[in-house]
């Protein structure tokens, strides 16, 4: 209750820059989409929808293009308004697809993906209608508990010349989530994804049972965390067995917030994370893949607000002491290793107008200025912040 | 309890204002392969140099900016920390009671990279193929436990890293660890470093090499002889054995040295300081193949330096260094693969024929600067753009202060 009072004078107050975008969550080695396990931030309500009930009458545009993948070097462009309506909240976000596993290309596996290698069986293919104007609804409340929910739903279709298929692409998922006193819990449920074309659904990508349901406690300025996710795929053609692909993780931890002033604060979080993923092809058995990593990830992140306007944010992480990688190709024996370079630096700024805040990641550019997934580790001005986003408190 | 003291130990309140980051010490003429500190310069990047100066930097989270570092060559396996492409890196440091902790990750030594290069075989890196290198270290974490004597604050710490790999034509593995000594008091300080074990292997079954550390230390120290001046001294030296499937004989020796006795003088002027520094170096490496490989630089270089508080929020710095003297007497680097002996032209110059050659084109001159905002602060290089805007590793700057790649090797210092 305590945290809960300074957090919301903190809020209050100050800057606002407490609650943010994804370029908060990356600058402080966080999970962009779904958010943190600990940070109060916006983002936290699409891991658990009753958050809404403490982040809410504000309008977020994140920057990007609507077919960008997402990610921090290549934002897609989404954003949402959320508002308070007696007892009850409310909003509405247009444009996430955190879900979407890309099934309009033709996509290595998880298991490729884990090992790094491209040798595995495709999903999915271009000539699939994409996944787009993805809308979420959500809604909550509090009646000693809070609880709260998401209905996510997507739509597209397109007919095609005489003689060929039609394409047809349909999402919908639920999110239902809890928080009583120092306890939270959450369940987030892909109902049905999938991309066809034909009549008979000849060629189809669907999903296979994508979830994720966790459950967190807070003890003084600790909480810990139990967090699992799995993804899964089917994808079908004509001509061939379908192949699959899915992975598992499983993030058991804990985070820590130090208040160091109203204006400053330090977060760590450490735990342990498995990872399991797996590839099978329906036609080649000895193009199987089975990739595994056990980590145990520590991150330190700070925030501070450098000055009226300016809020400053960055955060270290790298695997410490578990840091170990499987795979395991068909019937070849397994091969075993740890995963490289693993240390992670992130930074971001938020720039504070009053009600309007403007947060952004920085030290993402190449030596070329260009915005790009190799960090040079400098500071640009001409392309001050990536990953850009607007928020306005109302 | 005992998990709470552990996240306790790394989070901490109180006030100190901390120097700054590699940046800033580079800035200053640092030249130093693995950019572990100043011998005279005050600055929180000291405490990998010697580990006492932990009780100085308390609660502060450092990271510097950057990535995976610089390939080397084609090669993957082993990079470095450059200016250009610098190593992601940082860590938090924290004083509880009267004891100072720590803990910092993706420190990796550039020198421990470039030796694994030169320890592997002709065989595993031919021309053209650069891409097989023994692995360099990796995921290093240390971890710093500090406090106070009577007579001097005292420091230590633990370095370890390991990793491996298994792909369908090698496996390979690599452990380094270290153990660091430290004091200090207002007059003098004193510093032992030891490699206490670094062992990498890469097995395929064209060519498999080794490549086993067999004696490494790092002992240095410095005496105040007045208010501003500072003489100083050091040695360092590692020796190896590299073994390979490839040559004749199978294994061979090798061997790095480098020492170095200087005075660096800091002297305060309004709100600035001004530095200098000469020193005599001497740095040599050799590896005892049939035809032995060696180089060796003596020099004695010239470092004049200013730092100055422009305002509340920004301060410049730069300096201008120069070897007055030296040589470098290189020989036989053919014996070397063909990824070290770029690496050896790069850090001793070229083959001279075991012939003592001079050095040219010694001056150097860098700049660098810090924004202050509020509890952290965020340092630089500048300069280091090219014609067209784009960061450049050094010695090949183009003059320019760029607006739009406006600081090179960023880091931030956040003090709490």
């Amino acid at each position: 209750m305590k945290k809960q009072i300074v957090l919301a004078t903190i809020a209050t107050l100050a800057t606002g820059s407490v609650y943010a975008t994804k370029a908060r969550m990356n600058a402080l080695g966080q999970d962009q989409d779904r958010g943190s396990f600990y940070i109060d931030d916006t983002r936290n309500v699409f891991r658990n929808a009753a958050r809404i009930n403490k982040t809410n009458n504000y309008v977020v545009t994140e920057w990007g293009d609507a077919t960008a993948a997402g990610g921090a070097s290549t934002p897609k462009a989404e954003g949402g308004f959320f508002r308070s309506a007696g007892s009850f909240n409310y909003g509405l976000y247009l444009g996430s697809d955190i879900t979407d596993q890309g099934g309009d290309t033709a996509l290595a596996g998880y298991a490729d993906s884990l090992a790094g290698t491209t040798t595995g069986p495709v999903f999915g293919e271009t000539g699939f209608k994409g996944r787009s104007n993805d809308l979420d609804l959500f809604f909550g409340g509090d009646a000693g508990v809070e609880w709260g929910g998401r209905l996510h739903y997507a739509n597209g279709s397109q007919e095609q010349v005489a003689g060929s298929s039609k394409k047809e692409q349909s999402t919908l998922e639920l999110g239902l989530g809890m928080v009583m006193g120092d306890l939270n819990a959450y369940v987030n449920y892909v109902l049905n994804d999938e991309h066809k074309v034909g009549d008979n659904n000849a060629d189809k990508f669907e999903d296979d049972g994508s979830m994720n349901i966790g459950v967190g406690y807070n003890w003084m300025d600790f909480t810990f965390y139990v967090d699992y996710k799995k993804q899964g795929a089917k994808y079908t053609n004509a001509t061939a067995a379908a192949n699959t692909t899915d992975q598992t993780v499983l993030n058991i931890g804990a985070g820590y917030i130090k208040e160091v002033s109203s204006t400053s604060r330090m977060f760590t979080d450490f735990g342990f994370r498995m990872t399991d993923a797996e590839d099978k092809d329906g036609t080649t058995a000895t193009n199987n893949l089975e990739a595994s990593r056990s980590e145990l990830p520590l991150t330190v992140g700070f925030e501070t607000d450098a000055t009226s306007w300016l809020t400053l944010r960055g955060s270290i992480g790298q695997n410490i002491v578990v840091n170990s990688q499987k795979t395991k190709a068909g019937s070849a024996a397994e091969l075993s290793g740890t995963r490289d370079n693993t240390t992670n630096v992130n930074a971001g700024a938020t720039l504070n107008f009053g009600k309007l805040m403007i947060d952004g990641t920085i030290g993402t550019n190449g030596t070329t200025g260009a915005a790009s997934g190799t960090k040079s580790g400098a500071l640009d001005l001409d392309r001050l912040m990536t990953q850009v986003a607007v928020h306005y408190w109302f | 309890m005992r998990f709470k003291g552990l996240m306790a130990l790394l989070l901490a309140t109180s006030m100190v204002s901390v120097s700054a980051t590699v940046a800033r010490l580079k800035a200053l003429g640092m030249d130093e392969t693995d950019n572990e500190g100043s011998y005279f310069i005050e600055d929180d990047r000291n405490i990998f140099l010697n580990v006492a100066n932990v009780n100085d930097y308390a609660d502060s989270v450092i990271i510097e900016l950057g990535g995976s570092g610089k390939i080397l060559g084609a090669n993957t396996q082993t990079r470095t920390d450059a200016d250009e492409a610098p190593k992601a890196k940082g860590g938090v440091i924290r004083k509880i009671g009267e004891m100072t902790y720590g803990i910092y990750v993706g420190n990796e030594s550039n020198t421990s990279s470039l030796l694994r290069v030169v320890g592997t075989s002709s065989a595993a890196i031919p021309t053209g193929a650069e891409t097989t290198a023994l692995s360099g270290a990796d995921n290093q974490i240390e971890a710093f436990v500090g406090g106070k004597a009577s007579f001097a604050n005292w420091g230590a710490s633990v370095v370890y890293a390991s990793d491996k790999y298994h792909t369908a034509t090698a496996r390979g593995k690599d452990t380094a660890h270290a153990v660091k000594f430290g004091l200090k008091n207002e007059k003098w300080d004193a510093l032992l470093n030891i490699s206490t074990g670094t062992k990498v292997e890469r097995v395929s079954s064209a060519v498999s090499d080794e490549f086993d550390g067999s004696l490494g230390f790092h002992v240095g120290g410095g005496y105040h002889v007045n208010e501003n001046g500072k003489a100083y001294g050091f040695l360092k030296k590692f020796d190896w054995d590299q073994k390979s499937t490839s040559t004749t004989p199978s294994s061979v020796e090798g061997g790095f040295t480098t020492y170095a006795l200087g005075y660096g003088h800091q002297m305060k002027a309004g709100n600035g300081n001004f530095f200098s520094s000469v020193e005599y170096r001497h740095k040599e490496i050799e590896v005892k193949f049939a035809t032995k490989a060696s180089a060796k630089n003596v020099f004695i270089p010239l470092m004049v330096g200013y730092e100055y508080n422009l305002n509340s929020w920004l301060t410049l710095r730069g300096s201008v260094t120069q070897k007055l003297w030296g040589y470098r007497e290189n020989n036989n680097y053919s014996s070397l693969n063909a990824l070290a002996r770029g690496l050896a032209n790069a850090e001793f110059g070229t083959d001279t024929s075991g012939k003592e050659v001079t050095f040219d084109n010694t001056t150097d001159v860098r700049a660098g600067a810090s924004l202050n905002l509020g509890k952290v602060r965020i340092d630089g290089l500048i300069g280091l753009g090219s014609n067209n805007g784009t960061i450049n590793a050094a010695g090949t700057e183009k003059g320019s202060l760029d607006l739009d790649r406006l600081m090179a090797r960023v880091g931030m210092v956040y003090s709490f």
